[in-house]
């Protein structure tokens, strides 16, 4: 899969494949510089993170080339803090022009992001 | 025209989260338009020592689009600034829709962010827009709301024990 700049790399443990389900686990790193300015303070992760990490596990899980192309719905429901640990379940189906991804994010406080995505293939 | 030492003073993010330069148009309670360059030198194109150089450098659609809420956040909080979350009040993400990357984003790439408020209800801010590159449309968001918090709230939350 080739390497793109994301916004943050975090360590993806994958945990499981069954057909188009995916589970990833991810601790969330107390030392990620975001927190320095996200916000001074008070360190949350930011939801542009969260969709970093969705799309990571997006990616590592089927091993493909794929684009985000749309947030067709995004709910951000609970905070994420520093050291977190947050499991990440994808549901990633093909389509013709298209891949549809559902992923739910779920944090120590229950469902932190539920997220709808299309992805593209992403070859430029 | 609002400059980056202005934007500090509206909205509480801070390197190397802080991904919006300039305002350049505001008519307060209606719409904005913010910009914000992308460089070669944008943290999140840093790479470990060993590691192999990225394949392509398109700008992270997450990175846009937080981009693009930056911009809303200024909007939304234009007769209240809020630079400071411990003063009191945090700003979050509550729901997006109908968010579309349409175009990719380059490093040397302006790109100028332009933002409607929908509707402000209380502490709720229910924003719409999209950003261009030259005459290109790259990012279309259909209905984004903020919601403004209370951190003694969010506190509170955190601190309830997890049930199981």
């Amino acid at each position: 899969v080739p390497a793109y700049a994301s916004a943050t790399a975090p360590v993806i443990e994958l945990v499981s494949s069954d057909g188009d389900v995916h589970v990833a686990a991810v601790t969330i790193d107390p030392r990620d510089p975001v927190f320095a300015g996200h916000y001074p303070g008070f360190p949350v992760y930011p939801g542009a993170y969260m969709m970093a990490v969705v799309d990571h596990t997006v990616r590592a899980s089927t091993g493909l080339d794929l684009e985000m192309s749309a947030m067709r719905q995004a709910k951000f429901r609970s905070p994420v803090y520093p050291g977190d640990r947050v499991t990440v379940e994808v549901t990633v189906r093909p389509g013709d022009a298209e891949w549809a991804v559902s992923a739910v994010v779920t944090g120590p406080s229950g469902v932190a992001t539920d997220m709808r995505l299309t992805y593209r293939e992403g070859t430029p | 025209v609002i400059g980056t030492a202005d934007i500090v003073k509206r909205i509480p993010h801070r390197y190397p989260i802080m991904v919006l330069d300039r305002v350049i148009e505001v008519n307060p309670g209606e719409n904005l338009v913010g910009l914000k360059a992308i460089t070669a030198n944008e943290p999140c194109y840093q790479r470990a020592i060993g590691q192999p150089p990225l394949d392509d450098y398109r700008y992270p659609p997450s990175l846009l689009l937080e981009s693009w809420a930056q911009a809303a956040v200024v909007l939304a909080t234009w007769d209240e600034p809020n630079p400071d979350v411990l003063t009191g009040k945090v700003e979050l993400a509550a729901l997006a829709k109908g968010v579309e990357f349409e175009g990719r984003v380059y490093p040397g790439d302006l790109v100028e962010h332009r933002v409607s408020l929908v509707r402000q209800l209380g502490p709720t801010s229910i924003v719409e827009g999209i950003s261009v590159v030259g005459s290109s449309v790259v990012l279309r968001v259909g209905h984004f709301v903020l919601a403004m918090r209370e951190m003694a709230d969010v506190l509170a939350a955190r601190r309830q024990p997890e049930t199981v």
